[in-house]
């Protein structure tokens, strides 16, 4: 590919060093913006119109499922369950990460195979993810009523994804696939901590908790917010989880917003209403990114005094992607 | 070095983190090692004599339920649809993104924030807000219950990451090693193509791999694309044995097994190339990259 | 084999200008020095020749020949990096054989230019190792080894011994030289060692900030330096100078610094631009001055440095106990014995005395004055 294309280049000796990289920059963003904004635009358009599958008939209704969306119990309810399942999920993945990568910064034997291990459940898909909490959470087999039944502690059966506690269970499960990845964000920034600091702190007779709060942390800070973004932005967004795991239930107790999407379109074919419900779905999404974007450039600048070359919402919003 | 009261402290977390990781895994294989009658006694029994017979059963191998037999041959090809998609999508996906990230982390020009900001924005949408435009363009376009448009979306998903990932790795490879092979007589794709990408092999190897389990994991567009067709990959597969699916009594033990084994190439590839994964900066390779 | 012209030429990055007005004629087959310190535009200056950058304005010939629009690849020159910059993933042997691979050259005469190539520089016993196998100077010799392999009309050098140790920059010095004269090319040769170019220019160009100071043989560049700061920058240890002013007294010029008066040289005072202002830098060369004789001045012994085959001695003129001192540097016999704080006299002999016009320029010796 590359020597077919060196040829190429040779026969244009002209061309600049902008303008080579511009064309093909162009090119793959072209590509993609095509490939993406073309369907949102469409959309759009399908937002607007009211479908009947029936009679394959469409006619133009403007904001009407804008205004009807704003009005219905069962969006609030899904936005509410959405923001809850992402507020736990990033204080789970937070704590859990930086729990994670504590331990790995540690040098012990086996660290290596540890630091692969902890890696496997980010490599596992949602849908097997969900697979696994089953298995532990089922209220016939389970794992969980298996070893905690026996000792007493839960009757025989019980339910663990009740309408209370569903949204933890599966928020828990969300953790321990994408946990993995802030765990090596946090890794990779504790390793940069300048080691005499700990030094010098111990010198200080300063103690582990003091070390940790004084040293580790302010050092981290960015990397946190990265995490924050990161988890945020996921759990948002998500949509395999969730349908793999509860399909929303029981009742609507884990019916988040993209979930309620789903229904619309596929059980209730409301087009019309779920394109508009879409929209929705992109502003908060967009909000709660943009906030993150205005602290985490704010935060940059501070700690850092990089200039912001390219936008400082970049890395996190490409980090997000890590995810797979 | 560390006080004895520290060792302890450590050994725990180590364990902690260990049991963390694996207790998921572990449960899910005792349990495809089961018969369906075994295990509804329950998963924390003692099982004395495991049995492979759940994985032969995939592989369409031994006496299979009659009311399973077509599932468990639809995971078998899922199998080989999965491959089918997310390696070319891997591959092509790397292949731009060696491109892209080559240029954006190499060069200066016009636009450049702009073009890098609009190619990651992209990443923030949900994907359920435009599963309803690709399913109406693609089925116009027949290219819904084939690979073609499912292959499509992957691409445009992962090209934006994987020229993230490569911008920060060309970036932060010493410029005078292109620039020498400028010198010794190369254009600037042949600079590319026998210094850099050689150079950045690490950084692309787990590019490629990010790629291609982003493509063999994905549920929804996987679902709206291809479900129900000859051309359904894993996890909407797995989904139809799964106990939320209607209408099916749930063989769990198969579901185990049918699970562990789409499981089986992430994990190899995460483990093989852990280190090259969790080296690459994923996060914010801007610090790591002089300008 | 080619001339290289640089014509005006101008290098921005942003605000920082990185070379300002630059114009140089190089020779066919010369053996040019670009002489600065740190961050002055040399390798900026070596990037536009080979393509790598381009300039803001101004233009680059060879031979007369514009080469703006050939990218580096076509240009016919090699270069080697001050990083080095030796393939980590290709051996020893293969690294030297890259330009001939990427020209498409026929694989037994590659071979053979190779061998030669290493034999050259006696790396023949490395060539199937790694880069990261080798120690510095090995390393610099495959750099070299990789640009010589073919016969490019130019030859850019960016501070090719900068990673070397003394003694092997030595050697290396030499063979370079040498292999100019083998090779018959046009050098360009960057460097921020003083002895380096001295000793193998034909012709230096003394570069600050991104602007030419001078530009001559080495001779000329150390005995008649063109302003302060070729001065400054050229000799080692630097000249030593002393800011003062003229007096007059019986109708006598004299030059008065601190601690310091020297009678003027005959003709100094002609120039027609210096009525009115009285201000001079004087410049000597620690070698040129001396210790003893006719005493221009008295100064106090501050320390001694003895480098086995001389000794140098700072002096200060600000008397004995002053702390952090101006320091004039006297190189005198090694046998001669000073203590910290004595009295000395020393004298400035006319014929190797320079000075300079506060803005820099030098104002003697005269311009073309023998
Ligand atoms: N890519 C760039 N962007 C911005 N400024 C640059 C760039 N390259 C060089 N400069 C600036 O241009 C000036 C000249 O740089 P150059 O590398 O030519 O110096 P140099 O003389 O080779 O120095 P050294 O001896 O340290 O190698 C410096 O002030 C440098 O900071
Ligand atoms: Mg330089």
């Amino acid at each position: 590919m590359a020597a077919a294309g060196a040829r190429a280049v040779h026969g244009r000796a002209g061309l600049s060093d902008s303008q080579f990289a511009l064309t093909i920059v162009g090119a793959v963003t072209l590509f993609n913006v095509v490939v993406i904004i073309l369907p949102l635009i469409y959309s759009a358009w399908i937002s607007l119109y009211e479908t009947n599958v029936i009679l394959r008939k469409e006619h133009f209704v403007g904001g009407k499922h804008f205004a009807k969306l704003l009005a219905d119990p069962a969006v609030v309810n899904a936005i509410t369950i959405s923001l809850q399942f992402t507020a736990i999920s990033v204080v789970l993945s937070l704590l859990i990460g930086l729990g994670i990568a504590l331990v790995l910064n540690e040098p012990f034997p086996g660290r290596g195979v540890l630091r692969a291990v902890v890696l496997l459940p980010w490599a596992v898909s949602e849908v097997v993810t969900a697979t696994m909490w089953i298995f532990i959470v089922n209220p016939t087999f389970g794992g969980l009523n298996g070893i905690l039944a026996p000792l007493g502690i839960v009757s025989p059966s019980f339910d663990w994804l009740s309408e209370h506690a569903a949204i933890y269970w599966v928020a828990i499960a969300f953790v321990w696939h994408i946990a993995p990845l802030g765990a090596f964000f946090f890794l990779a920034a504790l390793q940069t901590v300048p080691a005499d600091l700990y030094r010098a702190a111990r010198i200080d007779r300063a103690g582990a908790v003091a070390r940790f709060f004084h040293i580790t942390l302010p050092h981290i800070k960015y990397v946190v917010l990265i995490v924050l973004v990161v988890v945020t932005v996921e759990a948002f967004r998500g949509f395999d989880l969730m349908f793999a795991f509860t399909r929303g239930g029981p009742g609507t107790s884990t019916q988040i917003f993209p979930l309620l999407i789903f229904r619309y379109t596929f059980e209730f074919s409301q087009y019309g209403l779920a394109t508009a419900a879409s929209y929705l779905l992109i502003g908060i999404a967009l909000i709660l990114t943009t906030t993150y974007f205005i602290v985490l450039t704010y935060r940059r600048k501070e700690t850092l005094r990089v200039k912001a070359t390219a936008p400082a919402l970049a890395p996190a919003v490409a980090a997000e992607g890590a995810r797979v | 070095m560390l006080h004895p009261r520290q060792q302890v402290l450590l050994w725990t977390g180590a364990a902690a983190v260990a049991l963390w990781s694996l207790i998921p895994f572990a449960g899910t294989i005792w349990a495809s090692l089961m018969t369906e009658g075994q295990l509804v006694q329950g998963l924390i029994q003692w099982n004395d004599r495991p049995t492979i017979s759940n994985y032969l059963a995939i592989f369409g191998i031994g006496q299979v339920s009659a009311v399973f037999g077509g599932q468990a041959e639809a995971i078998g090809r899922a199998f080989v649809n999965s491959i089918i998609v997310s390696v070319p999508v891997a591959a092509v996906g790397t292949a731009i993104s060696i491109l892209g990230g080559y240029a954006f982390g190499r060069y200066r020009f016009p636009f450049k924030n702009t073009l890098l900001f609009t190619l990651l924005t992209t990443r923030v949408l949900p994907p359920i807000a435009v599963i309803i435009p690709y399913f109406v363009i693609f089925a116009s376009l027949k290219m819904v219950g084939n690979p073609w448009g499912l292959m499509l979306v992957y691409l445009t998903s992962v090209v934006p990451l994987l020229t993230w990932v490569l911008m920060g790795y060309f970036g932060s490879l010493p410029i005078d090693l292109e620039r020498a092979a400028r010198i010794d007589g190369c254009s600037r794709l042949g600079a590319l193509w026998h210094v850099m990408i050689p150079l950045a092999s690490p950084g692309i190897a787990a590019a490629f791999i990010i790629a291609l389990l982003m493509a063999w994991n994905e549920l929804l567009f996987a679902m709206v694309l291809v479900g129900g067709s000859p051309w359904e990959t894993l996890s909407p597969a797995l989904l139809g044995l799964s106990p939320n699916m209607p209408g099916f009594r749930t063989v769990f033990v198969m579901f185990a097994a049918a699970s562990i084994l789409s499981t089986i190439p992430p994990l190899i590839l995460a483990l093989v190339f852990q280190r090259y994964i969790t080296g690459l900066n994923l996060a914010d390779p801007l610090t790591s990259q002089r300008d | 084999m080619s001339a290289v012209t640089i014509d005006n030429v101008m290098k921005t990055y942003g605000d920082v200008v990185a070379v300002d007005s630059l114009t140089l004629e190089i020779n066919n087959k010369e053996f040019v020095v670009l002489l600065g310190p740190s961050g002055c535009g040399k390798t900026t200056t070596l990037n536009m020749i080979a393509g790598l950058d381009v300039p803001t304005s101004g233009h680059i010939r060879f031979d007369g020949e514009s080469v703006e629009h050939l990218p580096p690849e076509k240009r016919d020159i090699s270069m080697v990096f001050q990083s080095i910059a030796l393939y980590p993933h290709k051996s020893v042997y293969e690294n030297i054989a890259f330009p001939l691979r990427m020209a498409r050259g026929p694989k037994r005469e590659i071979d053979s230019r190779v061998r030669s190539a290493a034999g050259l520089l006696r790396i023949e016993a490395l060539l199937d190792r790694k880069p990261h196998q080798l120690s510095g100077g090995q390393r610099q010799r495959v750099a070299l080894g990789r640009a010589v392999v073919r016969d490019p009309s130019v030859f850019l050098f960016d501070e090719p011994l900068s990673a070397l140790d003394a003694k092997l920059r030595v050697d290396m010095r030499v063979e370079i030289k040498k292999l100019h004269e083998r090779l018959g090319a046009t050098f360009v040769y960057v460097t921020h060692d003083q002895v380096e170019a001295l000793t193998m220019a034909d012709r230096i160009a003394v570069i600050d900030g991104g602007r030419l100071q001078q530009y001559a043989t080495p001779d000329e560049i150390y005995q008649r330096p063109a302003n302060l700061i070729v001065a400054k920058f050229v000799g080692s240890p630097s000249m030593n100078f002393v800011p003062g002013r003229l007096i007059e007294s019986a109708g006598k010029w004299r030059f008065a610094g601190e601690g310091l008066e020297v009678s003027l040289p005959e003709g100094l005072l002609d120039d027609p631009h210096r009525s009115g202002r009285s201000e001079l830098i004087l410049g000597i060369r620690p070698e040129r001055a001396a210790l003893g004789g006719t005493a221009d001045g008295t100064g106090w012994v501050y320390a001694t440095e003895p480098v086995g085959s001389d000794l140098f001695v700072d002096v200060t003129f600000d008397g004995p106990d002053t702390i952090d001192p101006r320091l004039f540097k006297i190189r005198t016999r090694p046998d001669l014995r000073l203590r910290s704080g004595e009295q000395v006299a020393v004298t400035l002999p006319l014929e190797h005395l320079y000075f300079f016009e506060p803005d820099g320029r030098r104002l003697w010796p005269r311009d073309g004055a023998a």
